[in-house]
């Protein structure tokens, strides 16, 4: 009897209880992947040595009596931005082919601290950069829903990973809803944390201003077991933040939402959003007013100029951050046969190492920052950012939560959008296309700007096109639980209405 | 805003094996590179 479409919550239940040991649940896990990944493609690297020893070493302290957490012996998929030291980290790149980090990032260490079992990395949009994991240099992940289609990205990997029942659990990054759209169009839930909630430290940075690590999961409660896993304070992050980790799992239990205020921010609240989209939001909120909460509208005017200031500030950020892929002390080299300078070396490795969209971002951010230029564009866009800020907290003192459909469509079709990602490029910055590329993240970005919590969970399939839909839920900086409770509670109700969880419709995953 | 420092202690870091462990070319525990003055025009 398999146990890998229990929930991690379930699974470390169960595990407690000496049902299932972490070796068993651990090898379903690898059986089901070598059954399902060769179609579904989440994975870029399998780890069955180090998660088979971590989980033997978990089995044995349970064995032995010793207290574990609740996720100890599950197992997870890891992003593959997140160094773990001696496996292979490449972020979607060639790049990085072949390098093998000499330190755990800070995730990490908190993940093997908790116990949790890692199978491996995920794929991702190279670098982080994009909305459909289609930007990977070792080809695109399909959606368990319709492998036709993308997981969302950059953290498609991890979102496939989740609704193929490939992992439990799986950790994403988000900077500008990296985390929260994959698991929109999967149908499963992600969380990005407040900013420097949770240790960059070992995050390959993309805009380390905007990046953050988070949970991702099946269930609310769940995210919320790995959120407490992973947050709180570490030196070797100046940004991390040094005070309590919100009580998230609390809150995920608490299904409770009377009298709290939850705002619908008019701008990204569904104009111009697909209709089934926008018919599964109405809904939702119909269900948290029925729950006991009272739905406020709220306008932040400035979030019209988010995704044109994001478009500066992240390619800007990614600019600088990509220049130490200089292939001196790490990654790939290219061309050094004795006679070359390394300036031209430098330039030959970067020619190849990287990919069209990452190319196009360091173009994009090394002319914002070039010196005639800088204020307008980069100085502007770190005002809009303020505006933003302003607009969040304006917001908050109407509502303690706010909301929003995650992404204003399902998932597309791969190849639909990226066949001309350059006339993609300019089209979305100069028209308002909300159908293009870009514009997924018009409802994510803004609480990547403002650093505050942002959270998707699934509300439904779309009646048009039967596919999953993300809500998110958006809370004040380190008062994430808000939005844990008003997720569970919604999730709660949903369930109930349905009569069944939305991941448990997913068809059989047709496997050749 | 509050300025945080750490302890002036000594704390264990990477190895000179390690921080060499990924690098595309070494030589005498040391990153070999390419010419970087006096290049070519």
């Amino acid at each position: 009897m398999s146990s890998i479409r229990l929930s991690a919550a379930e699974m470390g239940a169960a595990l407690a209880k000496g049902e299932i040991t972490s070796v068993e649940l651990t090898n379903q896990h690898f059986d089901r992947i070598a059954e399902v990944d060769t179609a579904v493609h989440a994975f870029l690297h399998l780890d069955k040595e180090g998660a088979l020893a971590q989980a033997k070493s978990v089995d044995a302290k349970r064995a032995a009596g010793e207290k574990l957490g609740p996720i100890a012996g599950v197992p997870l998929a890891l992003k593959d931005v997140l160094t773990q030291k001696g496996i292979p980290t490449t972020c979607g790149s060639k790049m990085l082919e072949g390098w093998r980090p000499p330190y755990d990032s800070g995730v990490v260490t908190k993940l093997k601290d908790a116990g949790v079992v890692i199978l491996g990395k995920t794929n991702m949009d190279e670098f982080a950069m994009g909305s459909s994991t289609e930007n990977s240099a070792y080809g695109p992940t399909h959606n368990p829903w319709d492998l036709t289609r993308i997981p969302g990205g950059s953290g498609g990997g991890s979102s496939a990973s989740l609704a193929a029942f490939e992992a439990p659990l799986a950790i994403g990054t988000d900077t500008g809803g990296s985390i929260r759209q994959p698991a929109a169009v999967t149908g499963t839930v992600g969380v990005k944390p407040t900013y420097g909630g949770v240790s960059r430290y070992g995050l390959v940075a993309f805009s380390s201003s905007l990046d953050q690590a988070g949970p991702c999961a099946r269930t609310v409660l769940d995210t919320a077991l790995l959120h407490e896993a992973i947050a709180g304070h570490d030196p070797r992050d100046s940004t991390s933040i040094n005070s309590p980790v919100p009580q998230v799992v609390a809150a995920a239990k608490r299904l409770d939402v009377k009298g709290m205020k939850i705002g619908v921010v008019k701008e990204i609240s569904g104009e111009g959003f697909q209709a089934g989209v926008r018919t599964r939001f109405e809904e939702s909120l119909q269900l948290l007013v029925e729950a006991g909460a009272e739905i406020v509208e709220v306008s932040c005017p400035n979030f019209d100029y988010a995704l044109a200031a994001y478009y500066l500030i992240a390619p800007s950020e990614a600019s600088s951050n990509l220049a130490r892929f200089d292939s001196m002390r790490y990654g790939i080299r290219v061309g050094d046969d004795g006679n070359r300078g390394a300036e031209e070396v430098m330039n030959l490795t970067r020619q190849v190492g990287f990919g069209r969209e990452v190319k196009r971002r360091i173009i994009l951010g090394t002319y914002a920052l070039s010196s005639g230029y800088y204020d307008a564009y980069y100085g502007s866009a770190q005002k809009v950012r303020t505006l933003i800020k302003r607009d969040f907290e304006a917001a908050f003192t109407k509502a303690d939560v706010l909301v929003s459909p995650t992404a204003p469509t399902t998932a597309f079709k791969i190849g639909e959008k990226s066949d001309d990602p350059l006339a993609m490029y300019l089209n979305d910055i100069a028209t308002i296309d909300p159908l293009a590329m870009y514009l997924n993240d018009i409802a994510t970005i803004p609480v990547n700007m403002a650093g505050i919590g942002g959270m998707s969970l699934p509300c439904g399939l779309a009646p048009e096109d039967g596919l999953p839909v993300g809500f998110q839920i958006m809370s004040p900086v380190m008062q994430d639980d808000l939005m844990y409770r008003v997720g569970g509670t919604l999730e709660a109700a949903l369930n109930s209405k349905w009569g069944h969880t939305l991941i448990s419709q997913i068809p059989d995953l047709q496997v050749r | 805003m509050t300025n945080i420092f750490r302890a002036d202690v000594v704390k264990p870091s990477l190895t000179n094996e390690e921080a060499l462990s990924g690098a595309p070319a070494k030589v005498e525990e040391r990153f070999k590179v390419p010419q970087i003055l006096g290049e070519a025009e």
